[in-house]
């Protein structure tokens, strides 16, 4: 009776986990295309403050319902096994181009850590230019603590004009109708995920973020 | 009463000799292992790019990393990719930098070859840029010693006692070969 009424309690727990969408563009992606996101979330342990979520990717776009990743690093499902990837160069064709792309996601029994980094980022999106040097993005998640979010964008333009990120979550920049994000960061009872830059186009049919970090526990 | 004295401050002399006194390259494997993960840019001497992504540690009694690095002293510029993690180093100079050595592929130039490398990253605080370092060493002879990053942030993760590395620790040449770190001088 006891072990029927515990998978009941697991069952729930990870169907709530299970319910957390990655990346938080998702939400976008779902009303462009009926784009099913990847879902993320496995429990660790039997107790649901243990549960570990976490993930990383420099590059998620959704182009007209389809859905490209670049240096995914997959779902953390173990504090046991650290989860990464890496490429030199990265392109979706007609939309962007990066170098030195990373991600990696790394679990620990009291805090998960997720972090993404690409370089040299060029993306047209509905013809304008958005150029970067470096873009990283961090998620520490600690148990019992806040969870941290982290961005950093340098030598930014948008449109061949200089943006100063201002290092404070959710900064919105608005070109020509171009709905940009910088440092976007959206809380949760289980985690943080980070954004280090959000594009969408005016039209809803150019859904793009560069440096995802996610991090729950 | 002399030899007691001399027992009680010979002893640890000596122990502190001994500590002390190995091979100013004496790198090994931290214990327990943890991991450092980053990306951002230095600049050459000529003052091109040089763009990396890194991470490293320990999983599963073995290494764990990838590192990818570009150079924009050539066009198209060249790069470093890695194909597997060889090893994981602290160093006891450097305490808050870490190495990773492995094998890769280089493309350049129209080229492409298998080369060993050895990277350095080190994380001196918050934010990156202008106190974090890295460096790379590549077989072929390619270095770009360790510098201070002008781009970017290397973050070095606590130790994770459920992850750990091979067992018995290998040596460091085992790990890097005859590759020395990337510091200056070496």
């Amino acid at each position: 009776m006891q072990r029927t009424a515990l998978k009941k309690v697991i069952g729930v727990a990870g169907t709530l986990v299970a319910m957390a969408a990655w990346p938080v563009a998702s939400e976008a992606q779902l009303s462009l295309g009926g784009v099913t996101p990847t879902v993320t979330g496995t429990t660790q342990t039997l107790t649901a403050t243990s549960t570990l979520t976490g993930q990383a990717s420099a590059v998620t776009a959704v182009v007209l319902g389809t859905v490209s990743s670049l240096a995914d690093s997959g779902t953390l499902v173990d504090a046991a096994d650290p989860l990464g990837t890496g490429q030199p160069l990265g392109s979706i064709p007609g939309l962007l181009s990066a170098e030195a792309l990373h991600a990696a996601t790394m679990g620990w029994s009291d805090q998960v850590a997720s972090e993404a980094s690409l370089g040299n980022l060029s993306m047209t999106v509905a013809g304008i230019g958005i150029t970067a040097t470096t873009i990283i993005s961090r998620a520490l998640a600690v148990s019992g603590g806040a969870p941290v979010g982290l961005s950093n964008i340098e030598g930014l333009t948008i449109g061949g004009a200089s943006v100063s990120p201002t290092g404070l979550p959710n900064q919105a920049v608005s070109v020509a109708g171009l709905n940009v994000v910088l440092n976007e960061q959206i809380q949760s009872a289980s985690g943080i995920v980070v954004n280090a830059l959000h594009v969408t186009d005016p039209l809803g049919l150019v859904d793009v973020v560069v440096g995802a970090a996610k991090a729950g526990i | 009463m002399r030899r007691t004295i001399y027992m009680l401050f010979a002893i640890p002399l000596m122990l502190v000799g001994t500590l002390t006194s190995g091979p100013a390259s004496a790198h090994f494997v931290p214990a327990p292992c943890d991991f450092i993960t980053g990306g951002g840019f230095i600049f050459d001497n000529s003052g091109q790019f040089i763009n990396f992504g890194a991470h490293g540690g320990c999983k599963n009694g073995q290494f764990w990393g990838h590192v990818n690095v570009l150079d924009h002293s050539t066009d198209p510029p060249g790069h470093l990719r890695s194909t597997s993690i060889t090893g994981y180093l602290f160093d006891p100079a450097f305490p808050k930098a870490r190495d990773i050595c492995g094998t890769g592929v280089v493309t350049v130039n129209g080229g492409t070859f298998d080369v060993t490398f050895r990277v350095r990253m080190e994380d001196n605080g918050e934010p990156g840029v202008g106190v974090d370092r890295f460096g790379v060493r590549l077989s072929n002879g390619y270095l770009q010693s360790t510098r201070i990053i002008s781009g970017g942030n290397i973050q070095l993760h606590k130790p994770n006692p459920s992850t750990k590395g091979p067992s018995p620790a290998p040596t460091e040449a085992q790990m890097c070969g005859t590759l020395p770190t990337p510091e200056q001088g070496f």
